[in-house]
């Protein structure tokens, strides 16, 4: 490593090394060396759950959402991803000199509406502009904290044998939907981002079991990444299921078309939960009254065998390794 | 007492494959029929032997050693004579083990005609016996877990011997003298058949087979080296049902035949390639189909050849003596990209929705092996699989290697551990994208690395960042202290066949290795690589200009994105304009998708491949747009070529960063024109063939001039394509060039470790 490439950034392995070797190295916090979304500590014996995120997508306007909804909505998700209840946010901007003021209302109007729809108070900002050229229009960091029950206790390292791995509806939606705007790409269906506040669903979810053990939100690198990190965290194996996994027809056409994997796409309104087998149906059927997780499906479980490792089985019976992603997606070796 | 019948005594060392294939016992043979006395022993080097008697006798016994029995092979021997011993006896001696030898396991052999005698022999005990044996022929590898090769560390050890049976077992002068595997209807294993919830159903298993066979139905056998998925090949409406039920659209089948009769009425056979067909390894053959051949069209559509074996097992010759049938569709028992079955319950519960019954017996087996595939070139045989009856037993080549294991690649895996000049390549592996596979990739190698007793000090990976094999050297080279070397995968291919025809360490070579993909050290996906090359270094020279691959590995599958991708590389927009068939065929929307996918770089690695030109020609002239099985368009290319096409496509080279690149969509103009002209596409494909022969040679040709190499390498697996390989054979010799090509070691990816142990043992550290 002595330049930073894209695939730093890509959530991937080398985002991994980057964090591992550089960032891990020299902040030494125990908080931040569990990699979980959110940082959790307590203050005066109240738990809280802080998080922060930068929002650089291109384009700002996309189907389905805009880069100030998908601001908001990611650090509620993040937090949200702990137990937490979401509750204060702050919100940076950063702005490319000659920015449309019109575009820059209709961004915090799809922020503000945001916010008040999952019950968050944005109490702090700053803003920055930048010469022409210097930034790509407009990039944006959020902030949060929320409050966890004391009783909630979720981290990664959690998942047991036995879990059962749930998803709140269809992958992939977002990744593409931003993929084919940004393009001009026209796959005959539109394809909406799935952008969504999901403390709410959470709420719910948590309300039928307090004792869910992982819940990530598979944002950059899909779920792929995600369920990789929780095997490797945990310690555990995962097997997934092809035929359980929701998809859009629309987002399956795209990807075959494009020759992209969905399991490696970016969600931004989706959660995976490892939950304990006797509580996964009564938690799944709470899910599915949510307007969010009407989909929901049991894709997978946890199992003793393959640590670390994640199993698909495909619907032609076969099993594959679901790799973390290095790079971009390379065409297999033939 | 006349001077001939002077008592002499001499040390023999033999060295090559001699152990654990029923050598001794031969030995012990040949020294009472020659009425010689000494001894017999396996030493770290091979086997020693000292015999005493006339020089009459010892030398009937040197005239004997060459009748070996099969797999042996003796690569040294050295003879001296020494002081007289009077020996009394002659006897096995107990052998001399050491610690850092490697055990030789010998692979299956096909059943001796001896054996086939006494299988239909009406008075025999072993009388239509399935599992009948002796020490020349049978099961081994396939049922070994553990070394010395010895009755207890088999299968077999299951089974108790009987006492008619233990009594041939001892009898010096019984063809079952040490038979480890040796057993009878009374003491051995057992067949049963049942239906696909385990259960028996009652009656003769074989005759049960047969009958269900007759009726088209699909039976799983449990054979040498796993399960087989057999129908009966004259039926098309089983043929189509295998082929529905196990995902398989179009790439051929195999099929065993009831004997060489029936095989010389469905394909033309030269002398030569009868003679491997009934050899004791039994591959399968690919023949030049006869237009009149009785079998279903579905065993192997679009091809003009047909993958022939002969049975190889007892329990084969039995279901064809018995029945009425010539020929089954014999294809392994596996779920796509997983390994081959080999347990009884997880058959049954893997392939029951394939087959409709099972025929399965109690021997289990220990290790998995595939049927090798191979073709002859003149009289030369050529690897496509190497597996039953040549893995494990080692390649041994005139070359110096280190301690190498060397991973392979991702598809068509195979792993090599070297040292010296023993070359231990496994037996086809698969795709290790499998779960399964990968499990059985990584035990397979524990297993090879104890047999071997090989302690690598260099473990060897292919380039590509995406490929399992490259997270295992990491954690191989940490686990055992050994340092890990990414090897090039087309220097691997070149290396490969270098190591083949025995190129010495510094010799030069041109390399040309024209494949499907593999990874390239600028990061795209090279496949049309000329390189001057010895074993530690390569220059590319030469390469075809890169090309969008839109989509991907999705422009594996369907070959138009390639096809599309060319003329858009062409004609820009006025693409749309055009009149080309492939227009029509192809939806509009999908070939603006290819081309925005093109324009912005979206997931279009760039490619020099060469399967990847013949997927465009492929699809351009209408012969397959989307693929079904990997290479599909190339073979249905060369299916449909016209041999006797003697013109050849003009194509333009530029040099770019001292490579000179070849342009294929100045090639692909060509071909435009002839579609205008509405010529055949066996013409088309004829011609297309040519100018690949063209600019190789051209290429050639410019390296021999500015640097003098003469010797050509060709590998890579667009040479299993045999057009092309023989008229560039010829093209190269006629044009003073010294062409080498394969031999022990395929040509396609099943080749590539051979070539990365070989470049790991020669860069200097």
């Amino acid at each position: 490593m002595d330049k930073i490439l894209i695939s730093h950034g890509s959530g991937g392995k080398a985002s991994k090394q980057l964090t591992e070797e550089i960032f891990l190295k020299k902040f030494d916090s125990k908080i931040l060396n569990k990699l979980n979304d959110q940082g959790i500590f307590s203050i005066n014996g109240t738990k809280l759950a802080f998080s922060t995120d930068s929002y650089v997508v291109d384009p700002i306007f996309f189907s389905g959402g805009d880069i100030g909804k998908l601001s908001i909505n990611g650090t509620i998700n993040d937090i949200s991803m702990s137990g937490a209840k979401p509750l204060y946010i702050s919100v940076a901007f950063i702005i490319e000199e000659g920015f449309l003021i019109h575009d820059l209302e209709r961004i915090v109007d799809s922020m503000s509406i945001c916010a008040k729809k999952a019950g968050v108070e944005i109490v702090t900002g700053d803003t920055k502009v930048i010469h022409k050229g210097g930034v790509d229009k407009i990039f944006i960091t959020t902030s949060g904290v929320g409050v966890i029950d004391r009783s909630i206790n979720i981290d990664a390292s959690f998942a047991c044998v036995g879990d059962k791995v749930i998803i709140n509806g269809t992958i992939g939606d977002h990744g593409i939907a931003v993929l084919s705007k940004r393009e001009g790409l026209d796959f005959n269906t539109d394809i909406i981002s799935d952008t969504v506040p999901l403390n709410g669903l959470v709420n719910r979810m948590l309300d039928v079991c307090k004792y869910i053990h992982v819940m990530r939100d598979p944002t950059r690198g899909g779920i792929a990444s995600s369920l990789n990190e929780i095997a490797e965290t945990s310690n555990v194996g995962i097997n997934i299921y092809e035929k359980d996994i929701p998809i859009n027809e629309g987002v399956r056409g795209a990807c075959e078309m494009l020759g992209l994997d969905p399991f490696y796409i970016a969600n931004e309104g989706k959660l995976i939960a490892f939950v304990p087998k006797d509580d996964a149906d009564d938690i799944l059927v709470e899910m599915k009254r949510d307007e969010y997780g009407k989909n929901a499906s049991i894709i997978g479980e946890v199992v003793e065998e393959h640590k670390g490792v994640v199993y698909l089985n495909t619907v032609i019976g076969g099993k594959r390794i679901v790799d973390m992603l290095i790079g971009g997606q390379l065409p297999r070796i033939c | 007492m006349s001077l001939m019948d002077k008592i002499k005594t001499v040390t023999v060392k033999l060295k090559g494959i001699v152990q654990g294939v029923g050598f001794r016992p031969f030995i012990h043979r040949l020294a009472l029929q020659n009425n010689l006395k000494g001894w017999a022993l396996n030493s770290s080097a091979g086997v020693e032997i000292q015999v005493e008697g006339t020089q009459n006798s010892i030398d009937m016994f040197y005239r004997d050693i060459s009748q070996l029995p099969p797999p042996a092979h003796i690569t040294e021997k050295i003879i001296e004579p020494i002081r007289r011993k009077n020996f009394t006896s002659f006897t096995i001696r107990k052998s001399i083990s050491d610690q850092n030898n490697f055990t030789i396991i010998p692979p299956d052999i096909s059943i001796c005609q001896k054996c086939k005698n006494d299988l239909f022999d009406p008075n025999n005990k072993r009388y239509n016996y399935p599992f009948i044996t002796c020490t020349e022929c049978g099961p081994r590898f396939t049922i070994i877990f553990g070394y010395p090769y010895d009755r207890i560390v088999t299968a077999m050890n299951k089974f108790i011997i009987c006492d008619e049976c233990y009594i041939e077992y001892n009898n010096t002068v019984n063809r079952r003298y040490h038979s480890q595997t040796n057993s009878c209807p009374s003491c051995g294993p057992k067949l049963s058949f049942v239906n696909t919830d385990g259960n028996i159903i009652e009656g003769s298993s074989v005759l049960n087979t047969i009958k269900f066979l007759s009726e088209g139905k699909i039976v799983a056998i449990k054979a040498l080296g796993g399960f087989q998925l057999v129908c009966n090949a004259e039926n098309d409406r089983a043929v189509n049902n295998l082929r529905k039920r196990k995902n398989r659209l179009d790439k051929p089948f195999a099929i065993m035949v009831k004997d060489l009769t029936t095989a010389s009425g469905y394909t033309y056979i030269s002398s030569e390639e009868n003679k491997l067909l009934s050899s004791f390894c039994a591959p399968i053959l690919l023949l030049r189909i006869k237009n009149n051949a009785t079998i279903s069209s579905q065993v192997a559509p679009h091809q003009k050849y047909l993958g022939i074996m002969l049975p190889y097992t007892p329990l084969h010759l039995l279901l064809f003596n018995l029945s009425p049938f010539s020929s089954l569709v014999m294809t392994s028992g596996n779920i796509s990209n997983e390994p081959i079955e080999k347990e009884n319950i997880k058959a049954i519960k893997n392939l029951k929705g394939i087959a409709d019954y099972f025929l399965l017996n109690n021997c289990e087996i220990y290790n998995r092996c595939d049927d090798s595939v191979m073709f002859l070139f003149g009289k030369r045989s050529m690897f496509i699989r190497r597996s039953r009856g040549y893995a494990p037993a080692p390649i041994i080549k005139k070359i110096q290697l280190k301690k190498v294991l060397a991973l392979g690649s991702e598809l068509k895996n195979t792993f090599c551990f070297c040292k010296g000049n023993y070359l231990f390549i496994s037996g086809h592996i698969g795709d290790l994208k499998g779960v399964d596979t990968f499990e059985y990739f990584k035990m397979t190698v524990t297993k090879v690395e104890e047999s071997s007793k090989i302690k690598p000090e260099i473990v060897a990976y292919d380039l590509h960042p995406q490929i399992l094999t490259t997270d295992f050297a990491d954690r191989y080279s940490k686990n055992n202290n050994c340092l890990k070397i990414g090897v090039q995968h087309h220097h691997a291919h070149i290396a490969s066949c270098m190591v083949d025809n025995n190129v010495s360490r510094n010799n030069n070579v041109i390399g040309i290795a024209l494949d499907g993909t593999g990874f390239g050290t600028d990061g795209n996906l090279w496949g049309c690589e000329f390189f001057i090359a010895d074993y530690r270094k390569y220059t590319r020279y030469a390469s075809l200009k890169y090309l969008p691959m839109a989509g991907g590995e999705a422009a594996i599958h369907e070959p138009f994105r390639m096809a599309i991708s060319i003329l858009y590389n062409l004609y820009g927009n006025d693409l749309f304009k055009s009149k080309l068939e492939i227009l029509n065929r192809i939806s509009k929307g999908k070939i603006k998708l290819i081309t925005q996918m093109v324009d912005k770089k979206i997931n279009s690695p760039l490619t020099s491949s060469c399967g990847r030109l013949f997927d465009a020609v492929a699809s351009l002239i209408g012969v397959i747009d989307k693929v079904s099985y990997e290479a599909q368009a190339a073979i249905e290319l060369e299916m449909i070529a016209d041999e006797n096409v003697s013109d050849a496509y003009k194509y333009k080279s530029i040099k770019e960063d001292n490579i000179i690149l070849i342009d294929p969509a100045s090639i692909i103009l060509g071909i435009i024109d002839d579609l205008n002209h509405n010529k055949s596409k066996g013409y088309i494909s004829g011609k297309f063939h040519n100018t690949i022969i063209n600019f190789s040679v051209d290429i050639c040709q410019s390296i021999k001039k500015k640097y003098g190499v003469r010797t050509v390498v060709l590998s890579g697996g667009v040479f299993q394509n045999r057009i092309l390989l023989r008229k560039m054979y010829e093209q190269l010799k006629k044009n003073n060039f010294n062409p080498l090509i394969h031999k022990d070691i395929p040509c396609n990816d099943g080749g590539i470790s051979v070539g990365q142990a070989a470049i790991a043992s020669h860069l200097e550290l």
